[in-house]
């Protein structure tokens, strides 16, 4: 009885019930969304199947991650950094990669496409930059210092522009970094300089490309032509009515048409019509907006919302930096992808290939998405540890590590939740 | 969290913008996306004899349209005409058709096989512009029968919205554009069906919405006997084939066929006649001017209502009614018959068609052999003795003004006064506008500025027949809703009441019935076993060959049907046109339809 006790214990203790809760019920949603939006597509059951095998796979690899110590990546900051970069540009390697139409870049074996490299490179980019960044324990004052990073924590999004130009994917990175910089302790003045000097050359890098697109035949020195009308396309809808402008005016039809209650699953007109180009990838958020309406879609801006509270509470419950900013940069991947994906389908954002956490279909980013709350549930597993109420201990477990001071506990819950105030007064405390 | 909450919120903000407060608006936009309304023309009513028979019908059959502007691409011509099997001439000139408005799609091409229409509709890119459509056209189970009198229908052209009838049709309707089809054209016109058809992102029908069905037009039941109307147009072929044989240059006929009681048109006839089969999906430029040409002397018009000629010798029955009601003359009264007459001086001597002289005559005796000389007498004394009362007697029974039947282009012909004269003669320079005693004359034996309708001139005799009451003619008998029940009759109406005693149209009668059994129409109606009473005429219109006439009733006794047939350039009446009328007669009773002509070259 008492072992039980302790098991149940340790169980409460070490699973995020909350995160669990919450990624279920997107999973939830999005199966559902999903099902809804390929079930008039031919080989429909494909992409369930697909979808069903991305899900296990997911789920085998988040426990895997929640059981395996995050700490051990900062041992291998090299590694991470081979895989990183082989992730990245694996898809222009001759044999094993495979540029299909668009910005879809597969790493594939023969013909067969096996998976997205650029997704789990995200996460692989989250490991590494917090490994980085973890290093100088909070307190990147020195402008050498931050530069240092900066450069470094610049590298994946370059190697992206420049060997798959896959735009939105390296804003995802971009703003990963941003995220972790932040809470690594970078000054509030870098960061806002940076974020000044990164949007003021994505408008002029935009702008010459358009220029230059004009003269060439549409496509630009690096993005091609329909890269450019998407983003045009956000600052006058009417500029490419066939292409991106028709995407975006479906899918603000197909959202706004939903009302309040939406048209009932698989009842979208829009969707199941055809109207709605990429309807279960990018535009999943415009099927649920018409087919569940308001109550459906605020259902889910609401999970979200609760996904990263969740994320937030982790990552300020961290037992070091290092889980800190892994969370941080979680939280930075979702909310950027989340704001741009949603905010592209309703005309806020211009319309990049970035999916929606959780939603969008799609197995790489499905399985990434997932073993980020396995990194994220192994955060909130090893915070506890070295507190074990009633002094009771976990016994024979191959997670027993070394107990992390209660102060630097409580040092780095401090850096994560209140970073800017501390950074601020310059007076916070070291370990 | 803050932060979190911050761009949540701005995305449910967004989100309650679209969905909550412009819901309505992209509710629409989602509609309009999926949804395409198409209209189905709804059948016209059909138009039946009045025994039921369908002379016009509907058949659905698949068109292929061109806008105007594709005769300009010889490429997309030259394909047309290779899968339509149509000749490239013939493409060009439907497309070029200068009868439809420029914007109206035209016929290329009708009853195209599915195939083809497969073809075109797939290959749009070979085809740009064109259309395929399913139309419900015309079809004349019976022929080319009563042609100008049933008229024909079409797409509806710009023109056609300028009349009042037409304010709330869409363009691409089928039109009534003459005749029957145009008089009846609000029954026979049904309503558009609608669909809403759901299409996907391609266009491609998903599900049809709502479909409410076309309501067909009604059923228009006419007063026509398909079969008395066919023996009528056959008979009149026959009168003008047989007038260019006897040396006439005859080339035309009209005949009424009445019945005397109801004014029912029984028949109504006009030869030449045409097809309206050649209308059926937009007349090729060709075909419609060969219809207009001089050559083909007018097919289009419906000389029994819409062409009017001098009535002649057929107008002494109501001069003689009208010098009996004016106290001019009386049945008995007898004037010498010299085979011309001076009453109007030495310089002025009219003569009668029988230059021999008639001799003593009375008014039977004027009327059975159709003496001029004593008619003129009465016009003398007409012109004399009243101001311009011959004019305002004729008025009576209906001359110069419009019978009011039920079909259009009718005209009123005209009967001459010093006014219309004077009028007249503003217009013609070089021809006097005075009203000279000649002029009364000549009106006395319907020559000179008189003109009539043959429909005037059956429904006037038979007033006649029936005791001085002129019946309104008219053709439509009733009309039918979908389950066949009769929704509309047509009232027997007077149309005119003339001033007219019993006695004196009992006399007439007994004349009319001469005129057949001792008279002009003697010779044409020998053996006939029908009784008929009736009256020839010979139409002077110099510098063209005389016209025939002959209107009669039968049987003389108890008269049902009064028939009147007029021969344009066709001779003496009792050559060309009592033959066509005891043949129509015949028809009517089943009795000896046979036609000869006639040797009598009296008036």
């Amino acid at each position: 009885m008492t072992s039980m006790k302790i098991i149940n214990y340790d169980i409460r203790r070490n699973v995020n019930f909350p995160l669990l809760a919450v990624v279920a019920l997107l999973l939830a949603l999005g199966t559902t969304v999903i099902f809804s939006a390929t079930s008039a597509m031919p080989g429909a059951s494909g992409f369930m199947l697909r979808h069903v095998v991305g899900i296990v796979l997911g789920l085998v690899l988040m426990v895997g991650f929640w059981i395996f110590d995050y700490r051990h990546f900062t041992d291998a900051i090299i590694p991470l950094w081979i895989l990183n970069v082989f992730l990245i540009i694996s898809p222009r390697i001759p044999g094993i990669g495979s540029t299909g139409g668009g910005s879809e870049r597969w790493l594939a074996i023969g013909t067969t496409n096996i998976m997205q490299p650029s997704e789990p490179a995200k996460l692989v980019t989250i490991l590494l930059l917090a490994a980085i960044v973890a290093r100088y324990e909070g307190e990147i004052y020195e402008l050498r210092d931050f530069l240092k990073v900066l450069v470094l924590s610049l590298i994946p999004p370059a190697l992206m522009m420049i060997f798959i130009s896959d735009l939105g994917t390296a804003l995802v990175f971009v703003a990963i970094s941003l995220g972790i910089l932040w809470v690594g302790g970078a000054r509030l003045r870098y960061v806002a300089v940076l974020l000044a000097i990164g949007i003021t050359f994505a408008f002029g890098f935009v702008y010459i490309e358009s220029q230059y697109a004009k003269e060439n035949d549409g496509d630009g020195h690096i993005l091609k032509e329909y890269q450019l009308n998407r983003l045009m396309v956000f600052v006058d809808p009417t500029v490419d009515p066939r292409g991106a402008g028709y995407n975006l005016s479906q899918a603000k039809i197909s959202i706004g048409s939903g009302e309040f209650s939406g048209k009932g699953l698989g009842s979208g007109t829009q969707s199941n019509l055809n109207f709605l180009p990429e309807r279960h990838t990018d535009f999943i958020f415009a099927v649920l907006g018409e087919e569940a309406g308001f109550l459906g879609a605020v259902t889910l801006l609401g999970l979200y919302l609760a996904l990263l509270v969740v994320a937030l509470s982790i990552c300020a419950s961290s037992v070091d930096l290092y889980g800190s900013l892994i969370a941080a940069g979680i939280m930075s991947m979702w909310v950027f992808q989340i704001f741009e994906n949603v905010g592209m389908n309703m005309g806020l954002m211009p319309i990049t290939g970035i999916p929606l956490p959780f939603m969008s279909y799609g197995s790489s980013f499905l399985v990434t998405n997932l073993a980020a709350v396995g990194v994220l549930l192994s955060i909130w597993r090893q915070r506890t540890y070295q507190s074990p109420i009633k002094g009771v201990d976990d016994d024979g477990s191959q997670l027993a590590e070394p107990s992390t001071p209660a102060l630097q506990r409580t040092q780095s819950t401090r850096t994560a939740e209140k970073g800017r105030h501390s950074r601020r007064s310059s007076s916070r405390p070291r370990t | 969290m803050a932060f979190f909450v911050v761009v949540i919120g701005i995305l449910a903000a967004q989100l309650w913008s679209m969905q909550i407060i412009q819901g309505a608006e992209f509710s629409e936009r989602a509609a309009a996306n999926r949804l395409r309304e198409a209209t189905t023309i709804a059948p016209r009513g059909r138009i039946l004899d009045r025994h039921g028979a369908e002379l016009i019908g509907n058949r659905t059959t698949m068109v292929v349209l061109a806008p105007a502007q594709a005769i300009e691409d010889d490429e997309l011509v030259e394909r047309l005409s290779t899968h339509l099997m149509v000749a490239e001439t013939d493409v060009r000139e439907r497309i070029g058709s200068v009868k439809d408005a420029p914007l109206d799609m035209r016929v290329v091409a009708i009853d195209v096989p599915m195939d083809t229409i497969s073809y075109i509709a797939e290959n749009q890119a070979l085809f740009p512009d064109i259309e395929v459509a399913a139309r419900a056209v015309r079809t004349y189970p019976q022929g080319a029968i009563a042609a100008q009198l049933l008229g024909y229908a079409g797409i509806i052209s710009e023109t056609d919205f300028e009349d009042e009838i037409f304010t709330d049709y869409h363009s691409g309707d089928i039109v009534g554009k003459s005749g029957v089809e145009y008089s009846f054209e609000t029954v026979l016109q049904g309503v558009r069906g609608r669909q809403l058809i759901e299409v996907d992102a391609h266009g491609r029908p998903q599900r049809v919405v709502e479909d409410i069905p076309p309501q067909a037009g009604q059923d228009v039941v006419l007063t026509l006997d398909t079969g008395i109307q066919r023996a009528t147009e056959d008979i009149l072929q026959r009168s003008v084939e047989a007038g260019r044989d006897s040396g006439e240059n005859t080339i035309a006929a009209a005949a009424v066929v009445i019945e005397i009681q109801t004014g029912e048109i029984i028949a109504l006839a006009s030869n030449p006649t045409f097809d309206p089969e050649q209308f059926v999906g937009g007349i090729s430029s060709t075909d419609w001017e060969a219809l207009n040409d001089e050559e083909s002397h007018f097919p289009l018009i419906n000389r029994a209502i819409s062409a009017a000629y001098p009535p002649a010798s057929t107008f002494k029955a109501f001069v003689g009614l009208g010098g009996i009601e004016y106290s001019i003359a009386e049945t008995s009264t007898v004037h010498h018959c010299a085979g011309a007459w001076n009453r109007m001086g030495q310089w002025d001597v009219k003569n009668c068609w029988n230059r021999l002289g008639h001799g003593m005559m009375d008014m039977r005796d004027a009327v059975a052999h159709s003496c001029n000389v004593y008619f003129y007498n009465i016009g003398y004394d007409f012109d004399v003795m009243t101001d311009e009362a011959l004019q305002a007697y004729l008025r009576e029974w209906g001359y110069g003004q419009l019978t009011g039947i039920d079909v259009p282009g009718e005209v009123a012909g005209r009967i001459p006064t010093a006014d219309w004269k004077a009028a007249w003669s503003l217009h013609n320079p070089g021809f006097s506008g005075t009203w000279v005693l000649g002029d009364t004359v000549n009106l006395s034996i319907g020559q000179g500025d008189v003109l009539t309708t043959p429909l005037q001139v059956a429904t006037t005799y038979a007033g006649i027949a029936n005791h001085g009451h002129v019946m309104r003619p008219h053709v439509l008998r009733s009309v039918l809703d979908a389950r066949g029940v009769e929704v509309l009759t047509t009232p027997t109406e007077v149309a005119f009441e003339p001033s007219v005693s019993p006695e004196s149209l009992a006399w007439m009668n007994e004349y009319l019935r001469d005129v057949v059994t001792d008279g002009t129409a003697r010779p044409a109606f020998r053996g006939f076993p029908i009784p008929v009473s009736g009256k020839t005429g010979t139409a002077e219109m110099p510098p063209k060959d005389d016209s025939a006439w002959f209107v009669g009733y039968a049987p003389a006794e108890d008269p049902i049907y009064c028939v009147a047939v007029f021969v344009e350039q066709g001779g003496a009446g009792g050559v060309t046109a009592s033959p066509a009328a005891r043949a129509i007669i015949g028809a009517i009773f089943g009795a000896d339809t046979s036609y000869r002509l006639g040797t009598d070259r009296s008036r």
